[in-house]
Parts: structure tokens; sequence; C-alpha cells
């Protein structure tokens, strides 16, 4: 199991966002999580990466416990890729700099090396020809695309995309949809929230949704989207689709 | 009324020596005074309340005192409570650079908080260390947003440097009072000595302007 999690909590001052979580991760899952605003979705993903401290539960990610030891907190950053909804890439580096920083100054990856497998991954999101841009310039659906490069970067074992194409106008969807799509060919584990239902349908192997703070469902898409179990994920589908 | 600035340009070579003195207190107390600021500035926006409340002390303590009493304190008053001499010089820069520091930090932490949160998740999230992350991700921003209040400190410095004269430094202000003493001309020193300051405070404004720009390029489409 990449993650595990028993009988998590999460609260924010007085109001509970995540009610009771129990999840299993294996290696090389595939899991959308949907569900509507509110429902904790985000939340989920960042306390998986330790950027949220949970309340109560344990949380174990690569076999580290993180919910109890924070000490194991920077190699769960170094190990776990996180892509963010607005895309968080550096303004005052390059293109190229914003996706060697990590490996050169946390892994001490030399320059050249960092910088040709940055190289790689640029053409692998088909950008090989903005290495030497600044961010500003790109478009955003290019920006997520260059943050997913960055996340790669690191050499993650999991990536968690966080809502990655909700900031994007219509059309730039498809080109980071499409990279993501790739991605799970290659057999890394990925956790993505998202609203994109065919997408979520095509690439997962398996869909969470989530309901004020439960995961009400945990289905294969086939079965979820076709015959859910609870009402209030019938309702969901039918206004999502 | 008649003028006579002859005279007072016949001390010119005083005069370029004042100048010099008052760049060196300016240049000197701007490295130092940012070199405090900078940690200082951390400290403030540190998570233990502690070491936070002891940011904003010192912030409080020498925004509250003013320059002219801080460089006394520090020329009269310090040799007498810890065993050191300080020359003139080095207790004006010592003073200034403490005070600066003050003034610089908050413009420095108004800078690190316009820094989008998201900028620091995504370098945690990429695994990199809290303070590589303050000094190679959330400081090269802030700076670029603080420059023009940076650059405002500094001419305050540039200005206020004309206090140490009076605990006996010969910046530029001294040099004018000493020609006053000289020739017995009030007006046309004073004039002459105001007139280089405002060159001086043009010049740097000039200069920062320039440097503000070259550092926008990564804003530019």
């Amino acid at each position: 199991m990449i993650v595990k999690i028993k009988d998590m909590k999460k609260s924010y001052k007085s109001t509970e966002v995540l009610k009771n979580i129990n999840l299993d991760v294996d290696y090389g899952e595939i899991i959308s999580i949907i569900g509507p605003s509110g429902s904790g979705k985000s939340t989920l993903l960042r306390c998986i990466n330790g950027l949220e401290h949970t309340s109560a539960g344990i949380i174990e990610v690569l076999g580290y416990n993180i919910s109890q030891k924070r000490e194991n907190l920077p190699t769960i950053y170094q190990n776990v890729g996180m892509v963010f909804q607005h895309f968080n890439l550096f303004p005052h580096m390059k293109v190229i700099d914003n996706i060697t920083y990590a490996p050169r100054h946390v892994k001490r990856v030399p320059k050249q090396e960092a910088e040709k497998e940055a190289r790689k991954l640029l053409k692998m999101v088909g950008l090989e020809d903005k290495a030497d841009v600044y961010p500003i310039t790109l478009s955003g659906g290019q920006q997520q695309r260059i943050a997913i490069a960055r996340a790669l970067a690191m050499e993650p074992r999991m990536l968690l995309f966080d809502e990655p194409t909700s900031a994007l106008d219509p059309e730039m969807v498809t080109e980071v949809l499409e990279v993501i799509k790739n991605l799970a060919k290659t057999g890394i584990t990925m956790l993505i929230v998202t609203h994109e239902m065919a997408f979520a349908r095509e690439v997962s192997s398996r869909i969470l949704f989530l309901d004020g703070g439960y995961i009400v469902e945990d289905e294969k898409p086939e079965i979820f989207f076709t015959d859910p179990k609870t009402e209030r994920a019938k309702e969901f589908i039918a206004k999502m689709l | 009324m008649r003028m006579n600035f002859e005279k007072v340009f016949e001390y010119q070579s005083l005069l370029v020596n004042g100048v010099l003195v008052t760049v060196g207190f300016t240049l000197a107390s701007l490295f130092f005074g940012f070199l405090i600021s900078i940690p200082l500035a951390i400290i403030k926006e540190s998570k233990l309340k502690p070491v936070r409340f002891f940011g904003y002390l010192y912030t409080d303590i020498f925004r509250g005192i003013p320059a002219l009493v801080q460089l006394y304190l520090v020329y009269f008053a310090l040799p007498q409570i810890v065993p050191i001499t300080l020359t003139v010089n080095q207790a004006a820069i010592l003073a200034l650079s403490l005070n600066q520091a003050a003034y610089m930090s908050e413009a420095i932490r108004g800078g690190i908080e316009s820094i989008p949160v998201g900028q620091r998740e995504a370098a945690k999230a990429l695994g990199i260390s809290y303070l590589r992350t303050m000094f190679g991700i959330v400081l090269p921003q802030a700076f670029k947003n603080v420059l023009p209040a940076l650059a405002n400190e500094t001419i305050n410095l540039l200005k206020g440097t004309s206090l140490v004269s009076i605990i006996g430094a010969i910046d530029l202000m001294r040099v004018g009072r000493q020609i006053m003493a000289d020739t017995y001309l009030t007006a046309e020193p004073l004039l002459v000595v105001a007139l280089i300051y405002y060159i001086m405070v043009k010049l740097l404004s000039f200069m920062t302007g320039r440097l503000e720009k070259r550092m926008r390029v990564s804003d530019r489409r």
C-alpha cells in the first residue's frame, strides 16, 4: 500500500472538514476524487502530502507515518509530487529553472544533468521550446504542463493533482488532460481531484465520491457512473453529465 | 541682498570630502542595515510567538526613539554600559544601521506577506527546505515588490546621515557648518550643502528607478 488512512479527521477551528476517512491506495492505482465543492476533496489530498496536519487518525504514505511523526514529512515532500489548481510556478525563474530548482537544491543533482532531465520532461509535455522563457509569457494550459514537469523532475513515487484544470480556459483543458492521461500509462500512482467527469471515467481505476467529509462511494468508474449506490451520488452525476 | 558663493567654492575639496563621507555612511549603514533587516523580517514571520515578539520589539524600540537620541545612546551611553570604545564613525554607522534595519525589515516583511501562499506550498511540496524557500523563492520576489519602499528608506537614510555631524563626524553637513564658521557666511554654505544633498537624492532615486526596471524583466510579456 502506498497510502493507508485510518479514521482520519481534519478540522479547521470549529468546522470539521473530513469526518472519518478510511482509505487504502495500492501502488499504480489511478484514483479520481470527485464530489461537490466543500466536500473535503482538496483537504484530503493536502493531508496525504502533509501540507495540512490531520486532527485525528493515522496516515501512512510510502510506509511512513506522517500524522504522528512530522519528522517524516520531508521524505514525503520529496517523494510525492503535487500539481496545484493555480500552477504556482515561480514567476522569477525561467521555465527550465522552475523545473531544475528542486532536483538541484534538494537532491543535489548537478546542473547539467538536471537540465538534461528537465528538457526530456519538457518534451514529454510538449513544451521543449519554452525552456528559456518566464512563466508569465505562457498560457494557463502551458503553465500547468510546466507545473506537471516540475513535479515529475523530483521523480516522485506518487502524483497528486488538486483540480488541475479548474483554473483553465475551456480550450486549454484538453492539453493538460492529455498529459495526465499519458502519465497514467507510465504506472505512477495518481490521485486526482477533478470536476472533469468524462476524464475521470476514462483514466481512473477507481473513483472516490466525497460528500460532507465522508467517502460516500469507492467504486470502479464503470460501476460508479452507471450504477451509483447512493442517492447523493446519483444526483451529483446527473448534475455533472 | 548680496550673495557670495565664490568664497564657499574655495572649500571645494572639503565639500567633496564631505560628500564622500556622507556617501560612505549611507552605503555602510545600508549594507549593515540590510544585513540585519533580512533575519529580522524572517523572525517576524516565524510561527513561534516569542521569536516573533522579539522581532516586533526590536522594530518598536528603534522606530519609537528619535534617531538622534539613538545616536547619542550608541556614542555616549553604550561605552558606559559595555566595555567597548567606539570611534565617531563606528558609532555613527552602528546607530544608523540598527535604526535602518528596523525600517527596512518592516518593508521586507510586507514584501514577504505579499507573496501568495501558493509559492511556499509549491516549494514545500517539492521538498525545498524552509530557509531555501525563503532565500530562493520568497525573498527574491518580495524584493521586487518592496524595491520602491527600500529605495525610499535609503533616501531617508542618506538624509538622516546629516545627524552624525552632531557627534563630530566630518560629513557634508559638518563641512557646511565649518565653512559657515570660517567665512562668517550663513545662507551661501547652507544653500550649497542643501543643493548637494538634493542632487544626491535625485541621483539615488534615478538609480533605483533603473534597477527596478531591470528587475521587472520576468514580468514582461
